[in-house]
């Protein structure tokens, strides 16, 4: 097995949302040694179902199987005084403190950057959380919901005739930990020339909001985005449509008319009506109308038959696939996607491998651990502490 | 003050949108990203169907795109007609001088242009090309024909988005262009990390739609585990009760709450004065507002209606509970946090005047990006030419004459 690229970089994760964990995640899976620090009890991902077979339990829970895989865990309370000495001097080895803990919090627990710089000038910090380091709503409780609705994304998600909607899952924190991601190894790539390292401060609503491009649209052009539904958004009528979502005989389809030319769509719905002279001059005019004459040919194929015939007339349709669909999909198989992770408590389970590909930094997925598997290596073969210190330790709940 | 990439030239031969983020992210940290565009790219779809900003050159749109000044900030520009040998050239003697290649064209586009890595490190052993196809160069779907939101279909994401009751939803923003424009920028970090001590630079691939499958990889994960079929939720959360949307007093005024906890629902009920429909002791844990949420959801619609959404999210974070205005364009763009944290920028552009541009969600605060407009079409003709790669003004008017650059954008297909 070639070395992962990011070998020999020590990376500290202490977390409280997710963002944290899919950043240091990237980190671990390019090779880092990644260190999560959590609490004695767990740290709370280990509590966000579902479960495997919706049984409660810290090792089972599937985001925290995703998010974790390829890390260590040592226990720590970071509020006691040994708690807090321990993880100083462990800071004192590490090369990036990962952390998605509120900045209040931070500060509380004397973890925020000037308290660590001292100790490690060469420390680079990503702290992410979801409105960043300084501000006016630095402090503000949020969630996934919060900070998606507070950054733009959720105003322009949905369909005009209802209420807006929020991606699925924790789409805005991981986009935070992605961004933090690449902030983090800017970071590494000044510090190799400046020898200093530094605060990367990472906010979860401008991450989504770089994504919408809204504020400065609105900013150069007094135009405001709104809802368009599945409909990709088109400002005239003379605009390219379809780009829509459209129901099929068993499930949804992506419609979009062809690159080659708009006039060809109507060939493939074989409905003359399309190629009305009208129609063609102002397809995002006529959106309504496509979308009705379009229906009977939809429905007259299952998904994957609706696509495999727009494809082979080369338009860009593409099915809406469902989540065992995704797994069965033959192109995520014959490009090895999917990966099995063996776990000692779960067994054998399937996930999303490497989201990316190339032979000089290879990407593993290895399975997450256990809550506290590595408080001996850490303590014992890196701090030098003694079996029975560890013993002690545990005791009085710093670990 | 040093910057990550400088020293760092990238060779930008990108489209649409997934492509000139990861570059104008490389720009940002200190890169010379050099962008190549075709002689008709500003004249095209990516070009005439977005607004232009007036300006004082009115004979000029193409350099006047707010869009295009957000992804191509601090980027240069020179044009090129790959079908004439003399481009192509050109193309390989850039690929010599840097150091990153990035092309998000389908597969293929570049071993058609006879550029696929192999020639590339044969030409650079250095180099490190990454490519971003929207499934992927290999495998039997490689070569589907793929525009805008059906990777969000074929991702899993879109089922996964919007109400049970109604159709999978896309995602508002291009989510698919840019998260894999973010794996894409990580990566090439990560590769220069590692050339450090190699030497040796290496063909990357970020396939769009593995990217943003990656973004629901719990549920993925759940659904092999449990055998089961996730299903979409609307504005509900599995382990948060009430958590959802409501309407405020006027037009397209949302505000949404988050209770979190038994706590927050106590301070919940405190900001709204103990009401007597929130007494119900049936409501003191999560399992029993999950089973009442439509009537609490009602109840709070009821109160949310009679103020602003400023106001509720202000009275509740006081409270204690998540609480955040569903902020449009205008809300972001006047917002005092966002002004305070600098999250846009203006800058001067050469023909357009002040534009105003967004910063990603991260800040090097030791290294922080300086704020650069976009390069006009071929603005940097004589640069790339000339300085770079040594033409002499002759060499670089008979590549203008045979159409293999151009100043101006030129519709080669009317020509």
């Amino acid at each position: 097995m070639p070395q992962g690229a990011l070998s020999g970089l020590r990376v500290l994760e202490l977390n409280r949302f997710v963002a944290a964990p899919l950043c240091a995640k990237f980190l671990a899976g390019f090779g880092a040694e990644v260190i999560k620090v959590e609490p004695p009890g767990g740290e709370p991902t280990r509590l966000m179902g579902p479960f495997q077979e919706h049984v409660p339990h810290p090792e089972t829970g599937a985001p925290y199987l995703f998010l974790n895989t390829g890390k260590k865990s040592i226990t720590l309370d970071p509020s006691s005084k040994t708690g807090y000495a321990l993880l100083l001097q462990l800071m004192e080895q590490t090369d990036i403190f990962v952390t998605d803990l509120p900045p209040k919090a931070l500060e509380d627990l004397h973890l925020d950057y000037p308290a660590l710089e001292g100790a490690n000038p060469r420390l680079i910090m990503t702290a992410i959380s979801f409105f960043g380091q300084t501000g006016p709503y630095r402090d503000y409780l949020a969630t996934e919901l919060t900070g998606f609705a507070m950054s733009g994304y959720m105003f322009i998600t949905g369909d005009p005739t209802r209420e807006p909607v929020k991606l699925a899952g924790n789409i805005g924190q991981y986009q935070g930990g992605l961004q933090g991601m690449v902030g983090t190894l800017g970071a590494v790539l000044h510090r190799e020339l400046t020898g200093r390292g530094q605060l990367v401060d990472v906010s979860i609503t401008e991450a989504l909001a770089f994504e919408t491009n809204s504020a400065v649209t609105w900013m150069n052009l007094g135009q405001m985005q709104t809802r368009e539904g599945n409909r990709l958004q088109r400002r005239s009528p003379r605009g390219n449509y379809p780009a829509t979502c459209l129901p099929c005989k068993d499930g949804w389809v992506h419609v979009h008319d062809a690159p080659a030319g708009f006039e060809l769509y109507a060939v493939l719905m074989e409905e003359p009506r399309l190629a009305d002279p009208a129609v063609l001059a102002e397809p995002w005019g006529h959106r309504d109308l496509i979308d009705e004459l379009s229906l009977p040919w939809l429905s007259r194929y299952d998904k994957f038959e609706v696509v495999r015939r727009a494809q082979e007339m080369r338009h860009p349709f593409m099915e809406v696939l469902d989540i065992p669909e995704v797994l069965a999909d033959p192109q995520h198989e014959a490009r090895g996607y999917f990966v099995e992770v063996n776990h000692p408590v779960v067994g054998r389970v399937k996930q999303p491998g490497a989201p990316v590909h190339a032979s000089g930094i290879p990407w593993e997925t290895r399975r997450p651990p256990l809550l506290g598997e590595h408080n001996q290596e850490i303590y014992q073969e890196r701090l030098g502490l003694a079996a029975g210190d560890l013993a002690l330790l545990r005791e009085r709940g710093v670990i | 003050m040093a910057l990550p990439l400088q020293g760092i030239r990238v060779l930008d031969l990108t489209i649409f949108i997934a492509g000139p983020v990861c570059t104008a992210l490389l720009a940002e940290m200190g890169a010379e990203v050099i962008k190549v565009e075709n002689l008709n790219a500003r004249l095209g779809a990516g070009g005439v169907g977005l607004p232009m900003k007036p300006g004082v050159q009115e004979d000029r749109p193409y350099n006047r795109q707010p869009f295009f000044h957000q992804l191509n900030r601090g980027k240069k520009a020179i044009s090129l007609n790959l079908m004439r040998p003399e481009a192509k050239e050109v193309v390989r003697s850039l690929v010599r001088l840097s150091d990153i290649v990035v092309e998000n064209f389908s597969p293929r586009v570049m071993p058609n242009f006879s550029f696929q890595y192999e020639a590339l490190r044969a030409l650079n052993p250095g180099i490190i090309m990454i490519s971003m196809p929207a499934l992927g160069s290999t495998g039997p779907l490689s070569n589907r024909i793929s525009l805008g939101p059906g990777i969000d279909a074929m991702s899993g994401l879109q089922h996964l988005t919007g109400f049970p009751e109604d159709s999978p939803m896309k995602p508002g923003g291009i989510i698919g262009d840019y998260n894999a424009g973010m794996i894409a920028t990580g990566s090439l970090l990560t590769a220069l990390y590692a050339r450090r001590s190699t030497g040796l630079g290496q063909h990357i691939e970020v396939a769009m739609r593995e990217g943003e499958t990656f973004l629901i990889g719990e549920y993925v994960l759940e659904a092999a585990m449990n055998h089961s079929s996730p299903m979409r939720t609307g504005n509900h959360h599995p382990s948060m009760a009430p958590h959802n949307i409501y309407p405020c007093k006027g037009d397209e005024e949302w505000v949404t709450i988050a209770v979190g906890s038994d706590a927050q629902w106590q301070g919940l009920r405190h900001a709204l004065g103990e009401p007597a429909w929130a007494q119900d002791s049936r409501c003191n844990d999560l399992l029993g507002r999950q089973r009442h949420q439509a009537e609490i959801d009602q109840h709070l619609a009821a109160w949310t209606g009679t103020q602003s959404a400023l106001q509720v999210m202000e009275l509740l974070q006081k409270a204690g509970v998540p609480s955040g205005v569903v902020m449009n364009a205008r809300d972001m763009a006047e917002s005092p946090h966002f002004q305070a944290r600098g999250f846009t920028h203006t800058v001067e552009t050469n023909e357009a005047g002040p534009m105003h541009i967004a910063r990603p969600g991260f800040l090097l605060t030791r290294a922080p990006a300086l704020p650069m407009p976009a390069p006009d079409f071929a603005e940097h003709t004589d640069y790339v030419f000339g300085e770079l790669l040594g033409y002499t003004p002759e060499e670089i008017r008979r590549l203008e004459e045979v159409r293999a650059t151009s100043r101006v954008p030129i519709n080669l297909e009317r020509d």
